[in-house]
């Protein structure tokens, strides 16, 4: 195993689905020696969970297991057996750090609540990720993406005026909390490397994770009794994806320091009238605005827009597919993805660093575990 | 048995923007490090003025902006022009004396300011430095600037956004930046954790269009192993039926069900108590999905005359996944995080006043946290860090005041107006303006 900054830190990894698995990903690839702890009779919900190669299921086939489960090594226990639980608690009693991801009244109905792992282990670190956290009236609720997505406000503001809420794609507030629980893991361990000899529990909210990006439409109201909502269509050539003559650009103009020379980047001379000088006369003639820039982005691809917007230091965008992105000349110069075989699949490229680390980088020494792969080398060493 | 705060004695310096670097460093300084935040003497941060309270601008308009004060509590602040020689030698001289530097501008800046990686290392060779940037700081794009909402575009995210039969959708003007804050919390902490092991500093390259694509790992694995790159499917999910949001009674009101087995689905037809329900059809969840249309049409008529908060808790309390979409004022008011304490209320000075901000979204449960500060006055701690911090005398403070590389009050405030709120509640952009909000959050 290469080194990485969690080296030797030992890990044991109850988790499930993706918000959880994501958190032990994040410490796997930067070094610790994770250990995935998965039901017996068909492993971690995940592993149903597409894309499948032809889109056929196969529980060593899904794309998004295969992703989230880099770096680990994954063993087999029925909790609810009390066998499972020793076997557990033998494993707990070296570890740095237990990771689970269940309804926070699960771990309590095993038998290995906090309390109960840090008399096996006093310096147990226990990051419990959840959908709302390990207390409040909500606690035992049952959630998903949609309904974090629901009562985290985004849904709301997202979508037409006049249609239903609409969520963000994929599972954007299960990555979020993936990432806090991964954060508040290297946090205790600083506590207990500095001097605090002692672990404690971790707890992260996902909930409270997808909240955070509306911090400042959550503020409008907390400073202002400003209430949000999806948006009328008037002005959206300059805040929507605007159709080009291939693809869809994000035309943001940015701090609208200057319109004269963003009518200039634009090549529409007639935005320079002083009828459109400020914001305010934007949007009172803001159906002008319109037809004139969705006409003009029509005339180059999107790509060329981006390119052009940016030599004029507007920061535009193109609206990328998981093609373009897989083409992305950019992510291909600084070596983003990451290639590797897996017994079942084959190799495959996966997206690769969210950061590059000059001293500690990524580490690639392991594809996604099969079902139990690593049982006979995991338990063999816990009984030597 | 409680813990010390796991940061301190950690020093950060944080020449950090808006929100994807400063929001990044927030619960690092909930947690115990110091964290000094670099300003310009000129333009100060531009997350400072806003949203005034109550859209009123007062006399020190840039000490009274909301985002300002929830990304910087706990941090102190200090301004300095980096664009002098002298500037740029304080900032060399408070980089000797820390741990982290984290910062935003584009790669170019701290490049031609001489404060990039290579020369902060010569000043402190254990440092660590956080380079939070759009596109990377290397590559073809690393010059391209991008906001939250580009990066939403290019990671993929606006595209996968949206109904089916629409085009692609923006969400949250912010999102990414928070995204980005979140990875770059957990790019400190682990150098730090590296530099307390092995006493080693290093350099971070943060690419927010790289930690975004991370975050849609499925869809790109999609393209990967099937060749074809996936779209929008609105609330929809492949392998569920139902899963979507419902309208309910008033206006623009609507709550999310989700049905993920068929467990949930007979948890769902006892909830309901009603014939129409028990169609057996819907039984499994591959008669569901072959009448997903159907079935959502149906259960819309059961929600359309309820209360979509009604219908969430009856749900929920048989079983089934059920949420009311929130806007912001019942997010505010929702008792479950008054139950958690994730909003306390922090007293700020005239105009401003009392106002909720967040817990960290790490609760470090052992760790007993003292009660926030409040986020820096512009320049308010110049003195403290120059003269008490670096050692410089009086007399030098008051020459670096003098010659404008420090200030108290910055020489372009750069405060945007606030907004024109009935205007932009006569034109639709806002739901409701709530007069009663101080009372509804007990401020």
């Amino acid at each position: 195993m290469s080194d990485s900054v969690l080296k030797d830190i030992k890990v044991i990894d109850l988790t499930q689905h993706i918000a959880g698995p994501y958190c032990t990903k994040l410490l796997a690839d930067y070094g610790a020696d994770v250990i995935k702890v998965e039901r017996p009779d068909g492993g971690d919900p995940a592993r149903r969970m597409g894309p499948f190669p032809g889109h056929e299921s196969h529980p060593e086939k899904s794309g998004l297991f295969l992703y989230l489960n880099t770096n680990k090594r994954g063993i087999t226990l029925d909790l609810k057996s009390g066998e499972g639980r020793d076997a557990l608690l033998e494993l707990v009693r070296d570890a740095d750090v237990l990771v689970e991801s269940y309804s926070p009244r699960v771990m309590p109905s095993l038998g290995l609540d906090y309390q109960t792992l840090s008399q096996v282990n006093p310096r147990l670190i226990m990051t419990s990720v959840s959908s709302f956290g390990r207390n409040g009236r909500y606690r035992d609720y049952r959630a998903s993406e949609l309904v974090l997505y629901a009562l985290c406000g985004m849904a709301y503001i997202t979508g037409g005026y006049h249609r239903e809420p609409v969520k963000h794609g994929y599972n954007q507030a299960q990555y979020l909390g993936g990432v806090a629980a991964a954060s508040g893991t290297v946090a205790a361990l600083l506590g207990l490397w500095r001097g605090g000899g002692h672990g404690q529990q971790v707890d992260v909210s996902i909930l409270e994770c997808a909240i955070s990006t509306l911090f400042t439409t959550f503020l409008d109201y907390t400073y202002a009794g400003m209430v949000s909502r999806r948006q009328p269509a008037t002005g959206s050539s300059l805040r929507y994806p605007a159709q080009t003559k291939e693809g869809y650009i994000l035309p943001t103009p940015g701090v609208m320091g200057d319109w004269d020379t963003y009518a200039a980047m634009a090549e529409v001379p007639e935005l320079q009238d002083p009828k459109f000088a400020t914001p305010a006369d934007r949007q009172l003639h803001s159906d002008e605005v319109d037809d004139l820039l969705k006409a003009k982005w029509l005339e180059k691809t999107a790509e060329e827009w981006f390119h052009h917007a940016q030599e004029w230091r507007f920061p535009f965008s193109p609206v990328q597919t998981m093609e373009d992105i897989s083409g992305s000349p950019q992510l291909e110069d600084r070596g983003y993805f990451v290639e590797f075989p897996h017994p079942a699949v084959g190799t495959l490229r996966y997206p690769g660093a969210p950061f590059k680390m000059s001293e500690t980088p990524r580490r690639q020494s392991m594809p996604a575990p099969t079902l139990g792969q690593h049982n006979a080398e995991v338990f063999q060493a816990a009984e030597s | 048995m409680t813990t010390p705060l796991p940061l301190s004695g950690i020093r950060i310096v944080e020449p950090g923007q808006v929100w994807a670097l400063p929001y990044a460093i927030t619960p690092l300084a909930a947690y115990g490090a110091e964290v000094i935040k670099v300003e310009s003497a000129v333009r100060p941060d531009s997350s400072r003025g806003s949203p005034q309270p109550d859209s009123q601008v007062g006399g020190e308009p840039w000490n009274d902006g909301g985002m300002y004060h929830e990304a910087n509590r706990n941090k102190l602040g200090v301004s300095l022009d980096l664009n002098t020689d002298r500037g740029k030698e304080l900032f060399k001289e408070l980089v000797s004396v820390s741990d982290v530097v984290a910062q935003n501008f584009p790669p170019r800046v701290m490049r031609n300011f001489g404060l990039d990686y290579p020369n902060l290392k010569k000043v402190k060779p254990d440092i660590i430095v956080l380079d939070s940037t759009a596109y990377g700081s290397s590559g073809p794009w690393q010059n391209y600037i991008g906001y939250g909402s580009s990066l939403q575009a290019v990671t993929g995210l606006t595209y996968l956004t949206g109904y089916e039969d629409g085009g692609p959708v923006q969400g949250g003007i912010l999102f990414n930046d928070s995204l980005g804050a979140l990875n770059a919390t957990y790019a400190i902490l682990l150098a730090l954790a590296h530099q307390k092991r092995t006493g080693e500093g290093q350099w971070i390259d943060l690419s927010q269009y790289e930690a975004g694509v991370a975050h849609l790992g499925e869809a790109f694995m999609e393209y990967e192993i099937n060749g074809v790159p996936p779209s929008r499917r609105g609330n929809s999910h492949p392998d569920h039926a139902p899963y979507g949001v419902y309208r309910c009674i008033g206006d623009d009101n609507w709550v999310s069900i989700t049905v993920t087995s068929d467990a949930e689905w007979g948890n769902l037809v006892r909830a309901v108590g009603e014939p129409w329900a028990s169609n057996s059809d819907w039984a499994t969840v591959e008669g569901r999905l072959a009448q997903r249309k159907t079935l959502d049409d149906a259960i819309g008529r059961w929600t359309a005359d309820r209360d979509k908060h009604e219908v969430m808790h009856l749900f929920q309390a048989g079983g089934v996944a059920a949420g009311s979409v929130y806007n912001t004022r019942e997010i505010a008011t929702d008792p479950h995080h008054s139950d958690r304490g994730f909003f306390a209320i922090s007293q700020h000075p005239e105009p401003v006043g009392p106002r909720p901000h967040s817990e960290p979204l790490f609760r470090l449960t052992g760790v007993d946290r003292p009660p926030d500060r409040l986020a820096p006055g512009f320049g308010e701690f110049n003195r403290q860090v120059f003269c008490d911090l670096l050692g410089h005398s009086g007399e030098e403070y008051k020459q670096l005041m003098d010659q404008k590389v420090i200030a108290d009050i910055p020489a372009n405030p750069g405060v945007t107006p606030p907004p024109d709120v009935a205007g932009l509640l006569r034109m639709g952009f806002l739901a409701e303006h709530d007069l009663e909000y101080k009372s509804r959050l007990g401020i």
